[in-house]
């Protein structure tokens, strides 16, 4: 990265760090206030902002049908991260396009699992919502992974899928084209539908949207989505919520991926030093201990409000 | 019945009874399909320093479009090469989310629409801001097209206004920009993307202090006697929007006065409270 | 990138006091263009047109290609527009500078977005599937020669009369069977073009904003700001362009909207008549 610090400036601050002091005065485990705020963005079918500190990313999620390959490959997730500019001044832009680009990858490799969900099909093994997940990073100072993993999942939290029921024509001689439908609520329900039908003659299966009050479903499992928790390891002390010099001190970062039921579905090293195993375990579980707390925390802000939702958390 | 049910089945049938063909922009009660008068503007949002970080920024949202403006400087430009010995550089970037329209869609950085985009602000702002007070520095404008119904120039170009006025960088007046549409003889103002894809539409920025035009950009085939009215009356709807923009930088000032008088409430813990 | 040596205040300062009296630096009145010359290939679809020193060769070829999947009853036309360094050492292979991307854009929008060709008469073939239809594509070229200010209207100019020199080779549908037929054995067929947008361009220049057509390089450098309008014969207006510059009175604008009528009217009778002077050196022999 072309933003350095100064030889001072990093052991004042690395030397802060190691007495627990940190420059904004937070203890090492304090988070800057987090604010998240769901359906930002009307046109998708799911969005949302979060800050923290000065830190902030945008998310939407749109649902576009897509034909599933031959091999029954579906559900798979798109995800892009945009850097702009204006949050990365220093950067130019070939550096600012590898840096969207290692988010990007980042961001689909975690995602994948967790949206490839049957609640997104249409119809088994032909039509599926294909699930486009953007991110614009508008400014950073500091822990963007944290902000956008937040954003992420609120923004699945947002998300609804529109409700659909298959349709079945059939085919010459048999009179009335026949709808056959049933709400889908459940994709299974929809499957036995269709799975009934299979023994009849019928020429094109499609579906239909069903209008509702709403605009959808909401996923299923969106309350234990993961959270991302950076941990900022300065041996022998750990931090959260790096602020840009603070990152720029520490040699490792380690993003773990945990749901708030406290299972650890991901880790992702930063940084290039080594990291001796014992240290690994007590970050690993404080991290979980953390992770837990803040999904829990998120889970309380989004679920007990509608419409805008904003909560900092500490 | 067969072939109807094909039919019925193929994409193609979507676009020939889709929207476009039954679309009324205006029906038997003068309204537009949103429910506008022929010259009702969409509702109009304003923020200024929305993002800290930069010297000065902006939000605007016409309706459902919403832009963000970021201006930094004037500073010291980072490729030497490009500095005027006389003036500032006056750089734009605009990116557009991927999921703003209909249809998501990445736009690569590069993109000729784009580009032109970024083009014709530029050259838009390179009179209006008194560029001779910075010699031999750069002002950087981003913007950042999160939400798009119709009017991206317009967002933009008063997004921009609003990032420079809070960026404190001098110029020699406001500029507000506005659409206008025509549909059989009836001009309208401010369309959305439905109505700008069924109707000629012109988009014009104006200097309201002066009453001139810096910016005219029509892409629809329209009979030159009928252009005349519809881009009058976007220039006049232009410096309407005008006071509306002032009025936001006003609050906003007086905001800041009173916040420096009481000396205690900083901006960010005063948005706190309010949304808690 | 490389930038180009900017004018010296010399130049400035007699061009805009020049202006004022109503003088260009080439002798012209402020709303006389420069000659207009169009030459024709041996080929058919082969135009090379000038104003003044602006040289640019417009180039058409056809080709049957599938569809695009979004719109499958119709033609495919590609304009490029080849910058090179021949026209004007500001010009550079690679990233386009913003006027190359003006001028591209601007060229797109006259011709294609104004639907000045049928396209749907580029169809061959229509069928229920993409995967059978057969459309042409027509790959418009156009070749910047060299740049003495106005490539824009040039280069309309050359599309246009190219467009309307071309020749398409003539088919015949049988079923799913399509047959494309040399020149030799059927004379090709002309395009079908529902109206000629023509490119206008101005410049403002001196202290008054004085209104100048058909603005040499030097004039559109020194220009307060530029406005190009395309309009085609029936007076309608396909693009108007003013990206910023100088502000003016909206009568200003309207006044050059009419000069811009007329222009066009004087462009389509150039055209016209050097395409007849052309057709009339060239035998087609009906079998």
């Amino acid at each position: 990265m072309a933003y350095q610090l100064s030889k001072a400036e990093s052991s004042y601050t690395a030397s802060g760090l190691l007495l627990s002091q940190r420059l904004d005065g937070r203890s090492l485990l304090d988070y800057r206030p987090i604010t998240v705020e769901a359906g930002v963005a009307p046109t998708a079918n799911g969005s949302a902002r979060a800050r923290i500190g000065d830190t902030e990313v945008v998310v939407a999620v749109k649902l576009d049908v897509k034909k599933m390959g031959e091999d029954g490959e579906g559900g798979r997730c798109v995800c892009s991260v945009e850097c702009s500019p204006s949050a990365y001044p220093q950067l130019d832009r070939d550096s600012l396009s590898d840096l969207s680009a290692d988010l990007s990858t980042l961001l689909s490799t975690y995602l994948t699992p967790i949206v490839s969900t049957p609640e997104l099909l249409i119809i088994p093994s032909q039509l599926y919502w294909q699930a486009s997940v953007d991110a614009l990073v508008l400014s950073s100072s500091g822990n963007v992974h944290d902000t956008l993993f937040a954003a992420v999942r609120a923004a699945l939290w947002d998300l609804r899928v529109p409700r659909t029921r298959g349709v079945v024509y059939e085919v010459p001689g048999g009179g009335d084209d026949v709808a056959m439908g049933e709400d889908g609520g459940s994709s299974v329900e929809k499957a036995g539908v269709l799975d009934h039908m299979r023994g009849m003659k019928r020429g094109a299966v499609d579906f239909d949207l069903v209008d509702g009050a709403d605009d959808g479903t909401p996923l299923e499992g969106r309350s234990d989505l993961p959270v991302c928790v950076t941990l900022n390891l300065l041996s022998p002390v750990f931090y959260l919520d790096a602020t840009i010099p603070e990152e720029l001190c520490a040699p490792t970062r380690l993003l773990l991926f945990i749901r708030p039921s406290g299972t650890l579905c991901g880790i992702h090293k930063l940084g290039e030093a080594e990291l001796p195993p014992a240290e690994l375990k007590e970050a690993l579980q404080e991290g979980v201990r953390l992770g837990k707390e803040l999904g829990g925390a998120m889970n309380a802000r989004m679920g007990g409000m509608g419409g805008k939702r904003m909560g900092p958390f500490s | 019945m067969s072939e109807m049910e094909e039919i019925v089945g193929s994409p193609f049938l979507n676009k020939l009874s889709g929207p476009e063909s039954r679309f009324e922009p205006l029906n038997s009660g003068n309204l537009r399909s949103d429910g506008r008068r022929p010259l009702e503007l969409r509702s109009f949002e304003a923020e200024l320093t929305t993002h800290p970080s930069a010297d000065g920024s902006a939000s605007v949202s016409h309706g459902l479009t919403q832009v963000t403006a970021c201006v930094y400087g004037p500073r010291e430009a980072k490729n030497r090469g490009l500095t005027m010995h006389d003036r500032a550089l006056v750089n734009v970037e605009v990116s557009v989310a991927p999921w703003a329209g209909e249809m998501r869609r990445l736009r690569s950085r590069g993109d000729k629409r784009t580009l032109e985009f970024a083009a014709s602000i530029k050259s838009t702002f390179e009179p209006v801001i008194q560029t001779t007070l910075y010699a031999r520095s750069e002002i950087d404008i981003h913007i950042h097209v999160l939400q798009l119904d119709g009017g991206l120039l317009q967002a933009s170009i008063n997004a921009t206004t609003l990032a420079l006025v809070d960026a404190g960088v001098p110029m020699l007046d406001y500029v507000s920009s506005l659409s206008a549409g025509l549909y059989h003889t009836t001009a309208m103002l401010d369309l959305t993307s439905v109505e700008e894809s069924d109707l000629p539409s012109v988009t014009v920025a104006v200097l309201p202090r002066s009453g001139k035009v810096t910016l005219v950009s029509m892409e629809t085939r329209l009979h030159v006697d009928r252009f005349e009215e519809m881009f009058k009356l976007a220039m006049e709807g232009g410096k309407v929007l005008r006071g509306e923009m002032d009025r936001v930088v006003r609050e906003r000032t007086a905001a800041l006065a009173r916040q420096m008088e009481g000396g205690v409430a900083l901006k960010e813990d005063d948005k706190m409270d309010t949304d808690l | 990138m490389p930038r180009e040596v900017e004018p010296s205040i010399n130049q400035r300062e007699f061009i805009s006091s020049a202006i004022q009296e109503g003088i260009r630096a080439d002798g012209r009145a402020p709303l006389q263009a420069r000659q207009m010359v169009i030459r024709f290939g041996n080929e058919l679809g082969w135009v090379e047109c000038s104003l003044g020193k602006t040289r640019v060769i417009a180039q058409v070829c056809a080709t049957v290609t599938r569809p695009f999947l979004e719109r499958p009853f119709e033609g495919i036309i590609v304009i490029n527009s080849e910058f090179s360094p021949m026209a004007s050492s500001a010009y550079e292979t690679g990233r386009p500078s913003e006027e190359e991307v003006t001028i591209s854009r601007m060229l797109e929008k006259t011709i294609r977005r104004s639907e000045a060709l049928d396209r749907e008469a580029l169809c061959i073939l229509a069928g229920q599937k993409v995967s059978i239809v057969w459309v042409w594509t027509l790959r418009v070229t156009l070749h910047f020669l060299s740049d003495e200010g106005n490539l824009l209207d040039c280069a309309c100019v050359a599309a246009m009369a190219v467009l309307r020199h071309f020749r398409k080779p003539d088919i015949e549908v049988v079923g799913d069977e399509v047959t494309v037929f040399p020149p030799e054995e059927r004379a090709p067929v002309p395009l079908a073009l529902h109206h000629q947008p023509m490119c206008v361009s101005f410049a403002f220049l001196g202290p008054k904003n004085a209104l100048v057509v058909d603005p040499t390089h030097l004039e559109e450098q020194l220009a307060n700001g530029t406005m190009s309008i395309s309009l085609n014969a029936q007076r309608e207006i396909c693009v108007l362009q003013k990206a910023g510059g100088v502000a003016l009175p909206a009568d200003e604008v309207m006044r050059a909207v009419n000069v811009a009528v007329l222009r066009v009217r004087e462009l389509n009778d150039i055209v016209t008549k050097a395409l007849e002077k052309d057709s009339k050196t060239r035998v087609i022999e009906v079998r």
